[in-house]
């Protein structure tokens, strides 16, 4: 009798020890996940003239993977001014960069309006739209947050600003923020390239 | 003092680059600036600076341009990394304090604009302010890319 209440008592501390380490390793694991390998992977979308393109279509290039939309008016274009003027600044190098403008409002961003948007920026810029399914599993494969707010036409989206930085093979390095000054980016790529 | 001397006189002749500055009552409305138009987007938004050099706490609480269908004053809120963009009615201006809308903060978004913003171009825009009362300003359009006013 005596033993079944130490059992009982036993277990329950072995069940309280893997609920501590159990938040541990999920807690862990949360902030690893900010900045750890992992991000990005496989996706297929559209470019802005139509084509089908995939993760496989950039290979060989640095990607600044950034998520959007045209409606937005401010942080959208202030992270692609922000980019722009950082490639300016990295000169010739700056062509072993591509960078992706992923929307995250496909009902209103066609490919057309992403290629005239992304192009008033760079001419280098590409802008990737897909069906709602691609786009939802692009923003997984990033991590990247977004939401629909308000009703009618004129809605607007809340979404990640992070810029990801991949590698010609398609891996993650590091990543930047929306309004991190050109000079920032510029230095920040100019060490990787 | 020589160098105090030096340093007013470089301001006072720095002055006539920072012309395009709108005075109502107490407040300043410094370089207001908008980037054009970015391909076929329909929305932008409108930056400027606003000193209040009063001693009474004032408001911006409406504007009005002719330039879009519409136009909300918004912050921009990040958190976690995610932006939020949410409509404001009103933005206080303290007294003796500068409140700058600029990229990533305050902006004045311009719904539905038409026609298109060009670099180079301006448009009005009336400002209405709780004390000082309204005033008209004008735009200046920079390129898409801007980051900042470059007039």
């Amino acid at each position: 009798m005596r033993l079944r209440y130490i059992s009982f008592g036993g277990l329950a501390v072995i069940l309280f020890l893997a609920l501590l380490v159990g938040v541990g390793w999920y807690r862990t694991n949360g902030e690893v996940a900010v900045g750890a390998p992992g991000i990005g992977g496989p996706f297929t979308l559209t470019d802005g003239d139509g084509r089908q393109v995939t993760d496989q279509t950039y290979r060989g290039k640095w990607l600044l993977v950034y998520f959007g939309y045209t409606y937005c008016p401010d942080a959208c274009p202030t992270g692609l001014s922000n980019i722009a003027a950082a490639l300016k600044q990295l000169g010739p190098d700056a062509d072993k960069v591509q960078t992706l403008l992923i929307t995250v409002d496909p009902e209103r961003d066609t490919p057309a309006l992403m290629k005239s948007y992304v192009a008033a920026f760079d001419s280098r810029f590409a802008g990737l739209s897909g069906t709602p399914e691609q786009i939802a599993a692009v923003a997984r494969e990033y991590r990247v947050y977004y939401k629909r707010v308000g009703e009618g036409e004129d809605y607007i989206m809340d979404h990640s600003v992070v810029i990801y930085v991949m590698d010609p093979d398609g891996n993650y390095n590091t990543m930047l923020r929306h309004n991190s000054a050109p000079a920032e980016i510029a230095a920040a790529l100019k060490k990787l390239l | 003092m020589k160098r105090l001397l030096a340093a007013t006189l470089l301001i006072l002749l720095a002055m006539p680059a920072a012309a395009h500055e709108i005075k109502v009552g107490d407040l300043s409305i410094v370089h207001p600036w908008a980037r054009a138009t970015a391909g076929a987007a329909k929305n932008g938004a409108v930056y400027m600076r606003i000193e209040n050099q009063g001693d009474v706490d004032d408001q911006i609480v409406g504007m009005a341009t002719a330039a879009a269908e519409r136009v909300e004053m918004h912050t921009h809120i990040v958190e976690n990394g995610t932006a939020m963009m949410r409509k404001v009615e009103a933005i206080d201006l303290p007294a003796h304090q500068a409140i700058k809308f600029k990229p990533g903060e305050f902006h004045i978004m311009l719904i539905g604009v038409d026609p298109p913003l060009m670099e180079y171009d301006t448009f009005k825009m009336t400002l209405v302010f709780a004390k000082a009362g309204s005033v008209e300003i004008e735009v200046y359009v920079e390129e898409a890319g801007a980051t900042e006013p470059a007039h």
